[in-house]
């Protein structure tokens, strides 16, 4: 809807073959890997549905090349398993707060191609505050519940080690149980995402009862990520996010969008100067089926 | 030589079919390695080694060898390989005890021991052991008081963060201390690794004690009646008669249940607890080598449960009747 806003959806012309994109057109479906578990980002509503701003990316990339946000078929991945399920071919898209690092893009690591930053993000640290703990100085040797396999362990040891502090870490598969253990106070302190952090703490009994540090150990750019292999189909994502940046700038809504696009027709001049080029050129040339 | 052909021959015959067997499955595992490699380098992924050097970047609790953030992935995972086997050793003696008591208890005069016994194999063999672990874990440990609240007894203290035992440190005998909050003492073992333990000793205890019950009953009755002629009591006849005829019975059994207690340890992040499968899970996704990493793991478990099956073969040698 927003593309078409664009003006830059479904033209005709010559183009780069895409695979994935092909087998999405056929399949009738964008399967798109998720969290699940992170309010704000990808959760499952009381009527079943998912909402968030991961699962709107993939909502808007459904919407870009199937016509519909309906058109998605969500998939919990757990930090683990995700870049594998890219690679593997079992999602299209991973729109699941995923830090954007050199070893996950490079090709001898995770070889995955990622859309632009859609969020940034830092890893921190929260802390009960009965605990009296106000820097992370004050957790020297204490134990500390993390996430397994997320980027914010490196950062957690890396930020320690510059204060020469060590600490317990406990690892846990999924952000229910570190929570879990954490809230049983097991842990004098949690570490992930501050946004996570944000999110997680409103769904405590006591929210007011806990302290995210100041500290921000971390950037942590997060982006939707894509195969490597199928260059046409990043592309795409890529154009889509930017569409969607345009979108927001330019004030066009789920609301207006038809208004904009008679507008925009009724007055093409102005609709030339508002789109950029670039976008119209590209998202042309990756869209043609 | 008598003139049978060699398509009859009794000499020739099942060296041939072993050998046409045995080419098969050679066939069949170099297609599904070809096909491996050949879908990996399709999708850029060749196997690679050279990560197991690099710098892991992240720490461990609780390690039997010294371990830190700068040191490299292949330490790390052999860091996490020694306390699967610390868990697999200790889970393996503790659910013997547990299963052999359990097992004999079945054959008690005393009817409320009887019961308990059959109460605690049908309750713990019939519920999931993930779901077991995550009870033990989350609402019996971590339910523990900490701090000045944590149970005290002389050279023994048990809090929320694990227990803690009296022992030699610097020369001297000590006992746990509080020091800033959190106890301090020469011996320390963590309520994950507790929590691990607990779970599965119980679950395996469980399925010990019906291999050790099923043992005991395939002692012909005739056998206790004889012994009970002789004068001899309950445990003699028990550890004299019945047990030596029993163990032919119960060895083979035992190994099915070790091998899947050792399966079964992978299950350790559930409840925080750092093997191997957890470090090779943070690999993984640090190094985006999942091929590599599950190679490893495989190669691991496989190898310690082919060490469990030998030595459980050896055993298994020694208790079977000699027949002359």
């Amino acid at each position: 809807m927003l593309l078409a806003a664009c003006g830059c959806a479904n033209d005709s012309g010559g183009g780069v073959s895409s695979v994935r994109m092909a087998a999405i057109r056929s399949h009738g479906q964008l399967i798109c890997g998720v969290d699940g578990q992170v309010s704000g980002f990808s959760s499952v509503a009381a009527d079943g549905r998912y909402q968030g701003f991961d699962v709107d990316v993939c909502r808007a990339v459904a919407a870009a090349l199937l016509g519909s946000g309906n058109k998605v078929d969500f998939r919990n991945v757990t930090a683990t398993q995700r870049f594998p399920a890219v690679a593997s071919g079992e999602i299209d898209l991973l729109s699941r707060n995923s830090t954007v690092t050199l070893g996950r893009d490079a090709p001898g690591g995770n070889a995955m191609s990622f859309a632009p930053v859609v969020f940034h993000d830092g890893a921190g640290v929260m802390v009960p505050l009965a605990s009296g703990i106000t820097s992370l100085a004050g957790l020297g040797g204490k134990p500390i519940c993390l996430l397994s396999g997320a980027t914010t362990e490196q950062a957690l040891t890396d930020g320690l080690r510059r204060l020469n502090r060590r600490y317990v870490p406990l690892k846990f598969s999924t952000i229910d149980e570190m929570f879990g253990a954490y809230q049983q106070g097991r842990c004098a302190a949690v570490s992930i995402d501050r946004s996570a952090l944000a999110a997680q703490r409103t769904t405590f009994a006591v929210p007011a009862a806990h302290l995210i540090l100041p500290e921000v150990l971390s950037k942590e750019p997060l982006a939707p990520a894509t195969i490597e292999s199928d260059p046409a189909w990043a592309d795409a994502v890529r154009w889509i996010v930017y569409a969607l940046f345009e979108a927001e700038e330019q004030g066009i809504t789920q609301a207006n969008v038809a208004a904009k696009l008679a507008e925009a027709k009724a007055n093409p001049k102005l609709a030339e100067r508002r789109q950029s080029d670039q976008c119209r050129r590209q998202l042309r040339r990756d869209l043609s089926p | 030589m008598n003139g049978t052909p060699w398509w009859r021959d009794r000499r020739v015959l099942p060296w041939l079919l072993q050998a046409v067997v045995g080419l098969a499955v050679l066939v069949l595992v170099a297609l599904l390695m070809t096909n491996l490699v050949r879908n990996l380098s399709a999708a850029g992924l060749l196997l690679s080694w050279r990560w197991l050097g690099q710098p892991a970047g992240f720490d461990l609790s609780e390690t039997l060898l010294p371990f830190n953030a700068s040191m490299p992935y292949g330490r790390a995972l052999l860091a996490g390989l020694l306390n699967t086997l610390r868990v697999i050793v200790i889970a393996l003696l503790g659910s013997s005890l547990l299963g052999a008591l359990v097992g004999m208890a079945a054959f008690s005069r005393n009817g409320l021991l009887r019961g308990l016994a059959r109460v605690y194999v049908e309750v713990v063999r019939n519920v999931p052991l993930l779901l077991q672990l995550l009870f033990w874990y989350f609402l019996v440990f971590l339910a523990l008081p900490d701090g000045r609240a944590a149970l005290q007894l002389p050279g023994l203290v048990l809090a929320k963060s694990g227990l803690y035992l009296a022992g030699f440190a610097g020369g001297s005998w000590q006992g746990p201390q509080l020091l800033n909050g959190s106890w301090q003492a020469p011996l320390q073992l963590s309520v994950e690794f507790g929590a691990l333990l607990t779970g599965l000793i119980t679950y395996i205890g469980a399925f010990i004690a019906e291999v050790v019950r099923g043992g005991i009953a395939s002692v012909p009755r005739g056998q206790w009646e004889a012994a009970g002629s002789l004068g001899l009591h309950g445990v003699a006849t028990l550890r004299h008669i019945v047990l030596p005829q029993a163990l032919r019975v119960i060895v083979p059994g035992l190994t099915n249940q070790y091998i899947s207690l050792a399966k079964a340890s992978s299950l350790a992040l559930a409840c925080g607890f750092t093997d191997l499968y957890s470090v090779a899970e943070t690999t993984l996704n640090q190094t985006g080598r999942a091929v590599e990493v599950v190679l490893v793991l495989l190669a691991a478990y496989l190898a310690i449960d082919l060490l469990i099956s030998a030595a459980m073969n050896g055993l298994n040698r020694l208790v079977q009747v000699r027949e002359r």
